[in-house]
Order: structure tokens, then sequence, then C-alpha cells
């Protein structure tokens, strides 16, 4: 059986259409065109011969899975529906969805239910590789191996965009598990890569101390804190003093050579390469899941490119088909080290299949075409020709 | 694909006879013919997994040589499957009988109609049970269940209340009795002998079977927690035990194995040639055994007539012919 089962019509569209005879006023709404059945009558718009109905027109009852359009007057669509709400006669009727629910590019990916029952009925039963295992270790095994391969081969990366407020923080995003990359973006949507601030951090606890620097203890004996000093003091801090930026009152004319000039010459010298740019500086508070930024970049846009597990939600829970065979290998390498009485040879070969295949999930994910290097290798080296 | 009943016991009837072993009176044969016929059963069982080893061991035949497959054969003839509703743990079974029973109290007036789908109240804590209920004028025809509701404990009373049915003068009240029961998640088939499998939405969604103390693991962990897509059982006393319980009201597909009908041989009343007994074939039940267990099932049923009729030799006989048997099928 093939792959793809609905039509072209419902996947560009997310549509479907029917031609009226003139007396029909029912028309059944099909999974074969809605993937996910529109829930209510505001969620489509139905079109005959290519002029949007009243939606007072028709009804849109829908009882668990089906769900039907029924035409019921003709208000301001005289022209194309009959007095009964009827379409007329070879008229074509298009149900579509008011703004469509279905994601494109789908077929890239091998949902996780998929993935595990391919696995039962080709790596599972007697006279194969694994002759016994629960569905329960293959679900495990193989949510394990998505989120290592969120981490290390898939090229799905969640971005969130936020204007950076006074507080210079932002909280980490419901399903972050690290950066890929922080960045604010220019009045010209260019991002700018902001770089992990490795001279200071976010102490977790700032412990109070009386005037002869002995710790505070509260009534229960526990420590007393306060707001951590580190964390206002660099809030505060001048980063120019950092990126040794000349500041505008640093920069005078220079008549005699008709230039300007920087009048505290010194100040760049021995430039740390880490420091020296001004796209500001993040630091991530671990303990507390927020970022936090520096001063300069308060009213920025931030973008935060990072990675999840892919198990943050249902619809997350797939495996790109470039990396499918390597989540097999995976799972049989994981079932197989973790059965018992399983000869050592055997999981050793699991375990080099599943490194090959891994490697090759990597290098195919990771998307490098010869044409795009090429034009790349153009702009670094001229010896790189037609 | 079954063993008739009256050949068989002819056969053993002649070998007995055939000996001067003495008679075996069809009541007799009855008895013993089922005990045969489920250990017959069971032994496939034990003959399939040996098979499956030995295959592992030393490969697979092919076509006719293929004894795994052969074997499962045996098995298969008695698998069935059945649509069962996943209901409640303690819920209601969906055709009691209440009309009849000690302690309810019926109104004694009321208007003639169904009165479908009444919510009851319970003074237990079981909850959600719902009734319908056809009257007469002024009496109560059936009092059917609708939803089975969850819960209840024999003993508790339930109440229809006296505004749900129309020209009712009181209350119907009845008490739960432990038979109206269902313990489980699953009101089981019941001539279920082994669960071969538990399935759900036309059989795309398997239930994957845990023990209890699995199931606590199982279940405590997110990665493995039971879903509508990944959802679990357990056996114990009760029954099955199903999760998640958000599958209450759907329907599971059970492939099983039943028990073997019981297989009787009945004497027709009309005599036979020259005044024999002869088999009431509408009345009698064929053996549902394969056809290759004919042989088999012989030797069962004289090893226990041999004990009956207290001759040591045919046990004996019986008990080598069998060993030379399991030694062909190990070669």
């Amino acid at each position: 059986m093939a792959l793809i089962t609905n039509t072209q019509e419902s996947y560009y569209n997310q549509s479907q259409s029917f031609t009226g005879n003139g007396t029909l006023v029912d028309f059944t709404l099909t999974t074969t065109y809605f993937p996910t059945i529109p829930t209510a009558k505001n969620k489509i718009k139905i079109f005959v011969s290519g002029k949007e109905i009243n939606s007072a027109n028709y009804n849109y009852p829908k009882t668990g899975s089906t769900a039907i359009v029924q035409f019921i007057s003709n208000t301001d669509n005289t022209d194309v529906l009959e007095s009964s709400g009827a379409p007329k006669n070879s008229l074509k009727i298009t149900v579509s969805e008011a703004s469509p629910s279905e994601k494109y590019g789908n077929y890239r990916y091998l949902s996780l239910n998929d993935l595990i029952n391919n696995y039962m009925v080709a790596y599972v039963g007697d006279g194969k590789i694994i002759d016994d295992v629960k569905k329960t270790d293959i679900l495990f095994h193989s949510k394990r191996g998505l989120q290592e391969f969120n981490y290390d081969i898939s090229r799905i990366e969640k971005i969130q965009e936020i204007e950076l407020g006074p507080s210079l923080s932002m909280p980490m995003p419901q399903d972050y598990i690290n950066y890929v990359r922080i960045s604010f973006a220019d009045s010209a949507g260019v991002e700018h890569i902001i770089y992990p601030a490795s001279f200071t951090s976010k102490p977790s606890q700032s412990i109070l101390q009386d005037s002869d620097y002995n710790y505070i203890f509260d009534t229960d004996g526990s420590l007393l804190t306060g707001t951590p000093v580190t964390d206002d003091r660099f809030q505060n801090f001048d980063i120019t003093r950092l990126t040794s930026a000349a500041k505008d009152s640093a920069v005078t004319y220079d008549a005699d050579n008709n230039a300007e000039t920087i009048i505290t010459p010194g100040a760049r010298y021995g430039l740390n390469p880490e420091t020296t740019q001004e796209n500001g500086v993040f630091v991530v508070d671990e303990l507390n899941g927020k970022i936090n930024f520096s001063s300069d970049l308060a009213s920025n846009i931030i973008t935060l490119k990072y990675i999840s597990d892919g198990l943050g939600t249902d619809d997350e829970m797939k495996i790109h088909k470039l990396a499918e065979d390597a989540m097999y290998k995976y799972i049989t390498h994981a079932v197989a080290s973790t059965k018992a009485n399983m000869p050592e040879y055997v999981i050793n070969r699991f375990r080099k299949e599943k490194r090959a295949a891994m490697r090759n999930a990597k290098l195919r994910l990771s998307n490098i075409k010869l044409g795009e290097l090429t034009q790349i290798m153009r702009g670094k080296s001229k010896f790189i020709k037609h | 694909m079954a063993i008739s009943v009256d050949k068989i016991y002819k056969t053993v009837l002649t070998i007995l006879n055939r000996e001067q072993r003495g008679q075996l009176a069809p009541g007799q044969f009855n008895k013993l013919a089922q005990q045969a016929q489920i250990e017959l059963l069971e032994r496939a069982y034990y003959d399939y997994s040996r098979s499956l080893n030995k295959k592992n061991e030393v490969g697979a035949n092919n076509d006719y040589g293929n004894m795994p497959k052969n074997l499962k054969e045996k098995i298969d003839i008695f698998s069935k499957d059945a649509e069962l509703l996943i209901v409640g743990i303690k819920s209601i079974k969906p055709s009691i009988d209440v009309k009849s029973r000690t302690g309810i109290s019926l109104p004694t007036q009321v208007t003639a109609g169904t009165y479908s789908n009444l919510a009851t109240t319970s003074n237990g804590s079981g909850t959600g049970l719902t009734v319908t209920v056809v009257a007469t004028t002024n009496t109560f025809s059936t009092v059917t269940t609708v939803a089975r509701g969850t819960g209840y404990i024999a003993g508790d009373v339930i109440t229809i209340p006296q505004a749900s049915m129309t020209g009712a003068n009181s209350d119907c009240t009845f008490p739960i009795e432990s038979t109206d029961l269902i313990n489980s998640n699953v009101d089981f088939p019941t001539d279920v002998y082994r669960i071969i499998n538990l399935s759900r939405s036309s059989r795309s969604i398997n239930f994957e079977e845990l023990t209890k103390s699995e199931y606590t693991y199982v279940n405590s962990s997110k990665l493995t927690t039971p879903s509508e897509t990944y959802p679990i059982y357990y056996r114990d006393y009760d029954g099955l035990k199903i999760n998640p319980i958000s599958l209450i009201g759907e329907n599971l597909t059970m492939d099983y194995v039943k028990i073997p009908d019981a297989p009787i041989w009945n004497a027709s009343s009309t005599a036979g040639p020259y005044g024999s007994v002869v088999i009431d074939t509408a009345a009698s039940v064929d053996f549902e055994l394969h056809p290759s267990e004919e042989t088999n099932l012989i030797i069962r049923l004289l090893s226990y007539i041999g004990v009956i009729i207290k001759d040591p030799l045919v046990i004996q006989t019986v008990q080598k012919q069998e060993q030379t048997n399991f030694q062909k099928e190990n070669i």
C-alpha cells in the first residue's frame, strides 16, 4: 500500500470538493480530505462556484468523527444556491478549513507509533533478532532514542523571539533542553549572535552577613539570603569597559588629519577576542531556569534557538525518515544490551551497526549540499571555479 | 475439523471388547472424554513450545516438516475472538434480573411506557448506573442496565426516582447482589481457556500484558505511562484490569483460546440394526480436537479407562505407546 493516502487537494488546500445536483443539501466531510475534521462551523468556509457562502445558509452538525455540511437556505447566495439551500446543478462546492490546522511536509517524518509498530513487525518474534520483548520496553527505548537523536542528530531547532524587558531576563522555554544560539535582531532583521559571558555568573545564593562578615542565620538555623550583588553589579555594568568599544565622548574630530580620532589611546590595547564585540552577553541561570542578558540588550528583540528532547507534545514524537534506520538499530542495541543471556558478540555487532547508522543519519541530516558548499567556498577561496 | 465422538466411542469399545476387558457406559465415556480432550489441548502447548525451542537450536523444516506450524494448527482451531465493552471496575452487568429479586420495592402505580436511560442514586459509593424501565399500566415489565456505572458493591440499594417515571406513586428501589457485579474492566466470555491478545481500534492497537509488579513501575515512568495508544492490562483474581481508565466505554477485541465444548455421546431412543444402541447425533457433541489427535485421544481415553476397569495391563500398554510416540516426535 502506498504511503500517501489523502488527496493532493486535501494536502495543499485542506479542503474537500463536491458537485451539486440542485437537490442534494447534505455533504459529509471525510478524513481522506481532513486528517483532523474541523470541530465547529466557525472553523470552515464554504465556496460554491468560487463564491463564499453566507454562514447562515448552512449548518454543521458534527457527531464523533462524522461531520456534515447541511445547506438550509440561500440568503444572499441565490445565484449559486436553490431556494432549499441545495447548491445548483453542476456547481463545484468546496469546503475548506478557515485556518488550515495541518502542517505541511509531514511526509518527511515517521510517527513514534508507526516506528514502534514497524519495529515490532520486523524485528520481534520467533526466529527474529529479538524473540520476545514487551512493547512497553520498545516504547521506553524508542522514546529514549528520540531524545538522543534530538540532541545529536535531528535538525529541529525551536526558536523563540521576545522583546527583552527591563528585568534583562528571559525564562527558559517550557521544553528547553539547551540553547543552540542566542542572538538579537537588528532593524533589518539580521541576527547578531550573543555570546555567553564566561567572566561573570549568577550566584544561586547571596548569603547575608553581619558587620563582622559572619553569616546570619534564621531562628530555625537556616542561612539568611538576599539578592546576589554580582547580578546587580553586572546589570549596571558599562559593557563598553569590557568590549573596549570607543564611547562617543572618546571620539573627536582631528582637523589636522581631517578624520575622527580616539582621544583615549591605549584603551583598546591588548584586545581580548572573546569580549571584543558589541552584541552583548548572556548568563544562564541554571538553577532558576532563566537567561540573563547584559544591560545594553534592553528593549532588543532576542531570538533564542534551542533544542528540546522531542517528547514535549504528541505532535513532536516523530523521527525523520533519514534517521529511521538508525532508530531501529538504536532500539535493537538497547534491547539486546538489556536482555539477559544475550551473547556479547551479538551486542557488539548491534553496537557497531547502531554507530554506523547514527553516523550516516547525522551526515544525511547535516544537510550538506554540494552546490551550497561550493558557493560558500567560493567566497573564501578563488581556487574553486565552475 | 472435528473428531466424531461416535467413532471414538466405538473404537474404544472395540479395543476393550476385543481383549474381553469389560464394557464402558456412555455416561462414563462422556466424563472421561472432556478430560482427555483438555489434556491433549494443554499438551499441544508444551509440544509447540518444545518444537519452537528445537527449531531455534537445530533449524526449521519447511512445508510438511514444519512442526511448529503443524502444532500451532492444533491450538488455532480453538481460537476465537470477542468484542467486549470496557467497563468501570465493580460496574453492573448488562442484563440483570431486577424485577423478581428479593428486596425490590416497585411503585404500585405507573403509566405504561418506556422510560429510557434513567439516572439512579445509590446509598453506597457506586455512581453512574442508568437504567431503562419498560412498564405496562401499573406493572413493571423490565428494568435493564444502560450505563453500567462503577464502584458498586453488593448490598448497595439503587433508587430510580419516582419523578423519572410518569404516574409512579413511589421510588423504585432494589439491592445490588454480588452476581450483578463485574469486578474487573471486562466481562469475560465464559469459554475463555487462555487469552492470546487484547486489541482495540479495529485491531490497530494492542494491549500490553504486564505483571502486577511491572505495572507499578510502568505506570510511574513518564516514558512508559499507559495511554490510549499504548494501553496495558494485568490479570488478577477479579479478572482483567485495564489502564488508562479513559478507555472505559470503548470496545476491545479479545483473541483467546476457548475451552473445548464437552464431547457427549448420547444414545438414540430408536434402536439400530438388530436392536443395537446407536448414537443420537442431534443430542451428541463431537470432539473439537484436530483430526491428527485421534490416535492420541484413544490412547488417553484407554489409559483412564484402564484405571476404571482396574486393569494395569491396559495402563502399561498405553503408557508404552505414549512413550513411543513421544520419542518419535523428538527425533
